[in-house]
């Protein structure tokens, strides 16, 4: 990395601030939808600052080629990919090798999450497209993936979360947005199990001190823990018609020895799909 | 298949020498495997080196050519770097397209070697916007014995800090020294079932769950750092890592008098 | 980053000096080397089933299963009238006696433990408080109000501790997680979640309607509906079908009704059609649904089948695997196709019975009126497509 680029300063004369108004610890504004593809099994977008990125989900399906299967388990296929016209000069379209790279990752990391010995002999492929960049790709494809598996109903331990920080002019500070990222001096992104605290993505490039290394992850660690609280939201927003809170008792409750409870085909009635009192979202 | 059936036998072995703190070729969880370098082994590159650490075999070979630079960045040189799983070294390499597992390698290593400013390409500028020297670093992996990533940065900095410009050849003055400042090593950890080990040979890298690449500067600062494998690390798991990178890193400095001349 | 965007710009041939040469791209893939199952820490339970019943733990072990929760309602899928559903789906019974566990998770968990009896090795080390008491009590968090069921859980969320996990959830510590997007329900001391999206994985004794993929020499490859495929070889057939001769009994493209005989560990499916009922289907149509909107469609008692059956006066056939066959007048096909779909998407609304009536009555209506208005000699195809653009209007209406 290195300040081949203006000179203008990253970190405001407060010593409190970036030039975006954050905080140092604090994230870009980050929205995602769960469920906005028809045809993919699951899906979902987002936007973080001004990345736009897109994530869909096809499977447990069968493997093409055949050999790539493995007899035991599901194998997970991430592609991550930049639109031609997602950078400011225009990318020629295909993978690259900072693309496989980063799929390789990315699929690294969702191998650890998903069940995959639930599915032996499968494929769970995740897509992300990246149609508009603004540091931090990786991360924000990672995270709406997350989304997306769930979206597609795959067993999973966890949603996984992303995020990068880093150093620029000195501070170590949390989410790099693009200027960040090419004028300052490290990068760290990482994905976080939230409830252990695991890493399942993390690299670095740049310089850091041990101490510095130790504040940029701890950065990440809590950032993950609110971009965790977004990717459930995404999901509660798209099935919350179905959330029952106010279950009052419509049904009797489920008596063993009762003819029409046993000829109900599938399921104990009070795991039906009846729904809250209130329509609402 | 049967990879997987020896790999749980072997696992178990493994994990169960670990308790005692050993390792199947004798090492304790922090040492690292003997390390033997040669350079300027091959005549026709502008720079070499072969490193052999434990079963590890890698050439690198580092070529200087003339070219224009990027347009964003008129006034340097350009590093690229690149590996070659080559078949003969493994049998589960194949000929063909760079598979991911090569792409990886060789970034990582380019990472090290570029995070560090091992170069500085400022000075590798002829005439800005118009011709600067191209670097490019070629990996050879002549046998795969487990930890790439360590050999191959080595044997990469190694024959960096041997390599000639032949500006004379390309009409630019005399041929000089390519200019080399500071210098990466990186040190590779993987985690198995009961702990951490340093500097993984095959069969630990096969059996291990989780793997985390760390490149420090002569300092200690860290420069690059790549998880790698499909487990989960935690945050003791990794600070742990780091210091026993900075700690080995800074051994094999010594022992390799590195960036002594 | 600077160095990306140079590697990317250097894929692309770009201005760098002498870019490398491009590679052939023809080759496939390397086979991937085997990565080692890492975690130590949990098991997830169920094995695909959509029907949210609560998994009965796995093998007996020597104390015996001491209860546990009911097979409970397997899922029966539809079958033609006049048939009631045979094979082994009473409460309280395990299907087809033996192990119906196709999966590693029994093993894997054994494997961990002192080798003890079954998939409860976990649970002895909480003092076996489970197994003796018949299965019935669930222990809960002291103050954890019953209404906390039903509720939409996501990947990783906590349904407490000391609880017994069953279907879509994992155990980690003494900690039950949920493991997929679903409802929570708890049943016979079991909280499981039910998942509101995902693929059919086949279940034994399952009923599905098929679709042949692919001939084989000695089998007709049956798609399912899910990532597995399931060859049906001539013996699980009523024909004596002999070699070359296979494509005048059935052939790619057919729709078969066929039961589900075993799935393995690695997921191989095998499938029979011998059986009161299982057949080719002739004639009529097929449609896809999420498999886990089964149950909605067919509703309890069967009672939303019924209703559609009644009112579209078509005969329909629901396979558990989400494909449902149907045969009828091209009016009456129409009409059904347009409320299975209104099923799938509102199968999460209260009423949903008596709105898919009234939806039925309302096309029906329509479709009066339109052929009062017209004479006889219609063209049957522009009746058609005023069928389907009302069908897809009034599901517009419905979204809305």
């Amino acid at each position: 990395m290195g300040g081949t680029q203006s000179e203008h300063k990253l970190i405001n004369a407060d010593g409190r601030t970036r030039y975006d108004g954050r905080k140092f610890d604090e994230l870009r504004p980050l929205s995602i939808q769960a469920g906005v593809l028809k045809r993919a099994d699951g899906s979902a977008y987002v936007e973080w600052g001004s990345n736009k990125v897109l994530a869909a989900v096809y499977g447990p399906r069968e493997v093409h080629p055949r050999h790539m299967q493995n007899s035991a388990r599901a194998i997970v296929q991430a592609r991550y990919n930049m639109a031609a016209f997602s950078v400011g000069e225009r990318k020629r379209p295909g993978p690259d090798r900072r693309s496989v790279e980063i799929s390789k990752i990315i699929s690294e990391a969702f191998t650890s999450v998903v069940f995959v010995e639930q599915f032996p002999r499968t494929t769970v492929d995740v897509y992300m497209e990246v149609l508009q960049a603004d540091a931090g790709t990786r991360c924000a494809g990672l995270t709406a993936a997350s989304v997306a598996l769930a979206d597609a109903g795959i067993p999973m331990r966890d949603l996984l979360p992303s995020v990068a920080s880093g150093k620029v002019e000195g501070v170590v500070v949390c989410d790099l947005n693009k200027d960040e990222d090419t004028c300052g001096e490290a990068d760290v992104p990482c994905a976080i199990l939230p409830r252990t605290g695991e890493f399942l993505l993390l690299q670095m490039d740049g310089h850091l001190t041990y101490d510095e290394l130790m504040q940029a992850m701890e950065y990440n660690r809590r950032a993950c823990k609110i971009i965790n609280e977004v990717q459930k939201e995404a999901l509660r927003k798209k099935y919350s018609i179905i959330t029952l809170e106010n279950n009052v008792m419509k049904e009797e409750k489920p008596a063993e020895g009762r003819p029409e409870d046993r000829d109900q085909i599938g399921r104990p009635p009070e795991s039906r799909l009846e729904p809250a009192q209130q329509g609402g979202a | 298949m049967e990879l997987d059936v020896v790999s749980d036998l072997r696992k178990d072995y493994i994990n169960r020498l670990f308790s005692e703190r050993k390792r199947i070729d004798g090492r304790t969880p922090e040492e690292l495997r003997p390390v033997a370098v040669e350079t300027g082994v091959v005549t026709s590159a502008c720079g070499s080196c072969r490193v052999k650490w434990g079963e590890t075999d890698v050439l690198v070979g580092v070529m200087v050519e003339q070219g224009t630079p990027f347009p964003d960045t008129p006034d340097r040189g350009v590093l690229v770097t690149n590996a070659e799983l080559i078949p003969m070294a493994s049998p589960y390499f194949e000929s063909g397209p760079p598979r991911p597992e090569s792409i990886e390698f060789a970034r990582v290593v380019d990472r090290g070697i570029r995070e560090a400013k091992m170069i500085d390409l400022a000075k590798m500028c002829i005439k800005p916007k118009e011709k600067v020297y191209l670097v490019y670093v070629d990996m050879h992996v002549l046998d795969f014995g487990g930890n790439l990533f360590d050999a191959g940065l080595l044997g990469a900095t190694m024959a960096l800090n041997s390599a000639t410009v032949p500006a004379k050849r390309f009409g630019y003055g005399e041929d000089f020294k390519l200019p080399v400042e500071h210098w990466p090593i990186s040190i590779t950890s993987v985690k198995i079932e009961n702990g951490l080990l340093v500097d993984p040979n095959l069969d630990e890298e096969r059996v291990a769950e989780a793997r985390l690449t760390v490149t420090t500067d002569e300092n200690g600062d860290v420069r690059a750092m790549q998880k790698g494998l499909v487990g989960k690390l935690s945050f003791e798991d990794v600070q742990s890592i780091i210091k026993t990178s900075q700690r080995c890193g800074a051994e094999l400095r010594k022992r390799l008098k590195l960036g002594a001349d | 980053m600077d160095e990306d965007e140079k590697e990317i710009m250097e894929d692309n041939g770009g201005k760098a000096g002498e870019p490398p040469a491009p590679r052939d791209r023809g080759k496939g893939p390397c086979p991937p080397l085997p990565t080692p199952v890492g975690p130590k820490d949990e098991v997830w339970r169920g094995r695909g089933t959509q029907d949210g019943s609560c998994e009965k733990p796995a093998q007996p072990g020597p104390e015996g299963t001491g209860g546990g929760p009911t097979e409970g309602e397997r899922p029966k899928g539809d079958l033609p009238e006049g048939q009631e559903p045979e094979r082994g789906g009473e409460p309280g019974q395990m299907p087809e006696g033996g192990n119906p566990q196709p999966y590693r998770e029994g093993r894997y968990e054994q494997s961990r433990r002192d080798g003890g009896g079954g998939g409860r090795g976990r649970d002895r080390r909480d003092g076996g408080y489970e197994r003796r008491d018949g299965g019935r009590q669930e222990r809960r968090e002291p103050g954890r109000p019953p209404d906390v069921d039903r509720q939409l859980v996501l990947p990783g969320d906590d349904l407490g501790t000391h609880v017994r996990g069953g279907f879509g959830t994992y155990k980690d510590g003494e900690s039950v997680y949920a493991a997929c997007l679903g409802i929570r329900s708890t049943r016979d001391g079991f909280v499981s979640v039910i998942p509101l999206s995902g693929k059919y994985i086949p279940k034994r004794g399952d009923f599905v309607v098929g679709k042949v993929a692919e001939m084989t020499p000695s089998a007709w490859v049956i798609d399912l509906n899910s990532p597995y495929v399931a060859p049906l070889p001539g013996s699980e057939t009523p024909w004596d079908a002999q070699f070359g001769e296979a494509s005048k009994y059935m052939t790619v493209g057919d729709t078969v009704l066929v039961e589900i005989r075993d799935i393995n560990e690695i997921g191989r499916v095998s499938v029979t059609m011998m059986g009161p009922n299982l057949r080719k289907l002739e004639g009529g149509q097929t449609i896809d649904v999420d498999a886990t909107k089964v149950p909605r469609l067919i509703g309890r008692g069967g009672s939303m089948i019924g209703l559609l059956k009644r009112l579209t006066r078509c005969h329909i056939i629901v396979g558990q695997n989400g494909r449902i066959w149907l045969d009828g007048t091209v009016e009456d096909v129409t009409i059904a196709l347009a409320a299975i779909k209104k099923i799938e998407r509102d199968a999460h609304k209260l009423g949903l019975t008596d709105a898919v009536a009234a939806f039925i009555e309302g096309m029906r209506k329509e479709l009066d009126e339109k052929r009062a208005k017209k004479e006889a000699g219609d063209d049957a195809r522009e009746k058609n497509a005023v069928l389907q653009d009302r069908a897809e209007r009034l599901e517009v209406q419905e979204e809305e």
